[in-house]
């Protein structure tokens, strides 16, 4: 578990996944509410789920597109869209939602491009 | 020229006036011909949930031309910066390493204190620590303060562009909300200075449910709080609902001309849960109109509009959401004729629709990309009209809202220059939000002109998929109107909150698709661009059409509002016959067959459906306010009695020093 969370802590650079501490008299979420921790457990069932793909297939890309996404909102503290977005990668490897034609490129500029 | 220092609820003389004041100043700046003025206040960026720095958003959506590292810029003419509330770990000075931008990797907060960097410093992160290392955030309130409005400052000098700081509230109880304080923000202000958006921020710090700092900005060494007082507690549920109104009320007493509250993305979470936060259901428009009558006045639709898939997801939307999805690219709320929007203009209601961009990200692209499976840069694809009031100032964008005399556009379906007006005799125009007062069986007079342009921003060229099974040949580049709906409704008077109907069941998914809240709302026209005079404006300015038409006043009240759309009635998977919009995720049964339909659209079997921005440059729609219409001697409309409160205010304000400072620094469009 602690190897785990240092894990998830390193891939979740941007948005401190798994590094993020409860703000010390700030207000606990209601009992409903999505959490960190639900978050960071979604967000890494589906980065495995999206390993499975080659590395090259489009619904990879895109899945791991959607995970970013993730933890972007988590760094915001928008766990319920962290949830969604995690959601959106299962489903998309799950589903295989993008697939290129024999020949077809997705065309992405690079940061040097 | 308007006055100045004063509130300006245009009316469509006024309009009038504007059109004619600024064909004179023609050639020095072509905008200055336009009634309307296009904005967005709907958007993100890294100090929260978006994938660019807050100047990098401002940048593309007010600048001209191409942006130095690539990407066309969108040339809006004013811009509220509109984030979440709550905290964020990441530097927003620099964009994240996903945009795929030159030089920019994600940064956060612990890598940057202490250094100066766009002429800014962060020394510390204030109020109460909230993370550590990496997840170290910094609270809205000081991001607003210290990193976004002094960005809003230096992109007001560089563009001469209406910036506003403003924000996504996070609500109690609730759904977002788009709300801004102008109060203090005078970022050209040639004597004062920039000012400050302390206003903003405080609002923030005080009412987010995410921002549950317990501390905010200190006054001394000691400590004491700059806005002691805060509720960190009642956040939830039917208890937030209440701290909700708390912040409505405080914006109605202390900023009620220079603020607004306008709920967005309304439908995406479901109904409202009495123990969660989610959702709205029409009680707590009504509550929120109710508790601040010129601060609260509508509805925004969402935006996303590029992240429909396989099985929907346009704006967002997953299946639970109320509706189940979009419809046209808006919420049910607003999409359904008799739907809950219908419902609060059934009662006279001040309330409007509007539409941003919520822009994030470009999803699988970046933000040089052309393509988008997620979000527009603002400008890019939707656009929020409102009057261009000679001299133009975020007053006037906030007066323009509330007035009701805005509309919104997707795809630049028609341009800047929509006039949506009625009358019953004489020459006693009025427009939209503004009510015309008629004797039982007179002829009103309704007449529609509007531009549709030669050109909108999609990358394709390949004609319209959606359009394929009917014969049509659209090319997604090239706006195009089918026809326009009148959509009327009978007013029936305002529902009092201990009234049975005042609160009404709401339900997920497609049974919330089925409520009807106005049953008496109906297509009564509907003009086929075909019916329309025609006059061609040039290869640039693309072609003018006109239609005027008649009704004949009853014995109630009613309101005639405006919609119009590329897609014709009956459109299979797209329209129903009488021209409704189906629910979009209908959209992706239709195959994208063309050689050059793009390789990210999501696939079925291997073959490329209607989705993501192809399916938004498909099926593309515009909405225009009401024109309310009541019986001589009859009492106020609502919206006449909240107009009028508004004057009374603004009146009032004449001696208010700070409600000069907006209308002294205002930009000369004419």
């Amino acid at each position: 578990m602690y190897l785990f969370r240092i894990t998830v802590c390193v891939l979740g650079l941007f948005a401190g996944l798994g590094c993020g501490v409860a703000a010390p008299g700030a207000v606990v979420p209601a009992a409903d509410e999505p959490t960190r921790e639900q978050c960071n457990a979604a967000v890494a069932e589906a980065r495995a789920l999206a390993a499975s793909l080659p590395p090259d297939h489009l619904s990879r890309y895109f899945a791991e597109r959607h995970l970013h996404q993730a933890m972007a909102e988590a760094g915001n503290g928008e766990f319920d869209e962290c949830l969604e977005m995690a959601a959106r990668a299962s489903d998309e490897v799950r589903e295989r939602r993008h697939e290129l034609r024999p020949g077809e490129k997705l065309k992405v500029l690079r940061p040097d491009e | 020229m308007f006055p100045s220092g004063k509130t300006i609820l245009l009316t469509a003389a006024t309009a009038s006036l504007a059109l004619t004041q600024s064909a004179a100043a023609e050639g020095r700046d072509e905008r200055r011909g336009n009634p309307y003025v296009a904005g967005d206040m709907h958007n993100h960026n890294t100090c929260t949930d978006g994938s660019v720095a807050a100047g990098y958003t401002i940048d593309r959506a007010v600048g001209r031309g191409t942006a130095s590292a690539g990407g066309n810029n969108f040339d809006l003419d004013w811009f509220t910066l509109g984030n979440h509330g709550g905290s964020g770990n990441r530097d927003c000075r620099f964009s994240d390493t996903s945009a795929n931008l030159p030089g920019q990797t994600t940064t956060t907060w612990s890598q940057t204190l202490g250094q100066t960097i766009d002429g800014i410093t962060i020394s510390s992160l204030k109020g109460t620590p909230n993370g550590t290392g990496t997840g170290a955030q910094m609270w809205r309130w000081q991001s607003i303060r210290e990193i976004e409005y002094p960005t809003v400052v230096d992109r007001s000098a560089k563009y001469d562009k209406v910036l506003i700081e403003g924000l996504e509230w996070i609500a109690p109880g609730h759904e977002h909300v788009d709300v801004a304080v102008i109060t203090g923000q005078h970022p050209l202000h040639t004597k004062k200075g920039p000012g400050n958006a302390d206003k903003m921020a405080e609002f923030e710090y005080r009412f987010d449910r995410a921002d549950t700092d317990a501390i905010g900005p200190v006054i001394d060494a000691g400590g004491n709080q700059l806005w002691p007082g805060k509720d960190n507690v009642n956040n939830t549920g039917t208890a937030g609902h209440q701290k909700a109104l708390t912040g409505i009320k405080w914006l109605q007493t202390n900023y009620p001309l220079q603020s607004y509250v306008i709920p967005t993305h309304t439908e995406r979470q479901g109904p409202f849960s009495a123990t969660a936060n989610k959702g709205y259901n029409i009680e707590h428009f009504r509550d929120f109109n109710n508790a601040g009558p010129t601060v609260a006045f509508g509805i925004e639709s969402p935006g996303h509009f590029a992240e429909g898939g396989a099985n929907g997801g346009s704006g967002s939307y997953t299946p639970t959401a109320v509706g189940g999805g979009t419809y046209g690219m808006s919420g049910v709320y607003t999409a359904k004729v008799g739907g809950l929007w219908d419902g609060l203009l059934a009662e006279g209601r001040n309330s409007f629709i509007f539409v941003s961009s919520d822009w994030h990200s470009r999803g699988a692209g970046g933000a040089r990309d052309s393509f988008t499976t997620a979000d527009f840069i603002p400008g890019e694809y939707t656009k929020l009209y409102v009057p261009n009031a000679g001299r133009f100032s975020s007053q006037h964008v906030i007066d323009g809202m509330r007035s009701g005399n805005s509309y919104s556009v997707n795809a630049d379906l028609i341009g800047p220059d929509m006039v949506f007006r009625a009358k019953a005799r004489g020459d006693d125009w009025k427009t939209m939000g503004e009510t015309l007062v008629v004797r039982p069986g007179e002829k009103i007079t309704v007449e529609m002109e509007l531009t549709v342009p030669n050109e909108n921003n999609s990358p394709y060229g390949f004609d319209n998929p959606l359009l394929v099974p009917v014969g049509i040949k659209q090319p997604l580049n090239k706006p195009a109107l089918d026809h326009v709906d009148l959509i009327t409704g009978q007013i029936t008077g305002v529902v009092a909150p201990d009234a049975p109907n005042y609160a009404v069941a709401n339900a997920a998914g497609t049974a919330g698709a089925a409520i009807v809240y106005n049953p008496s709302a109906t297509i009564a026209r509907q003009i086929s661009t075909t019916q329309m005079k025609r006059e061609h404006r040039g290869d640039r300015d693309g072609v003018r059409l006109k239609f005027t038409t008649t009704f004949v006043a009853g014995t109630k009240p009613f309101y005639i509002r405006a919609r119009g759309t590329n897609i014709p009635n009956g459109t299979p998977n797209v329209s129903d016959t009488a021209g409704n919009p189906l629910l979009d995720a209908n959209n992706a049964q239709v195959s994208c067959t063309d050689p050059a339909c793009p390789a990210h659209m999501e696939t079925v079997n291997g073959v490329k459906k209607v989705t993501h921005d192809v399916q938004a440059y498909s099926n593309v729609w515009f909405h225009a306010n009401p024109i309310f219409v009541r019986l001589e001697g009859s009492p106020k409309l609502l919206v006449e009695t909240n107009a009028e409160l508004a004057r009374r205010l603004g009146q009032r304000a004449d001696n208010d020093h700070d409600h000069h400072d907006h209308d002294d620094h205002h930009h000369d469009h004419h």
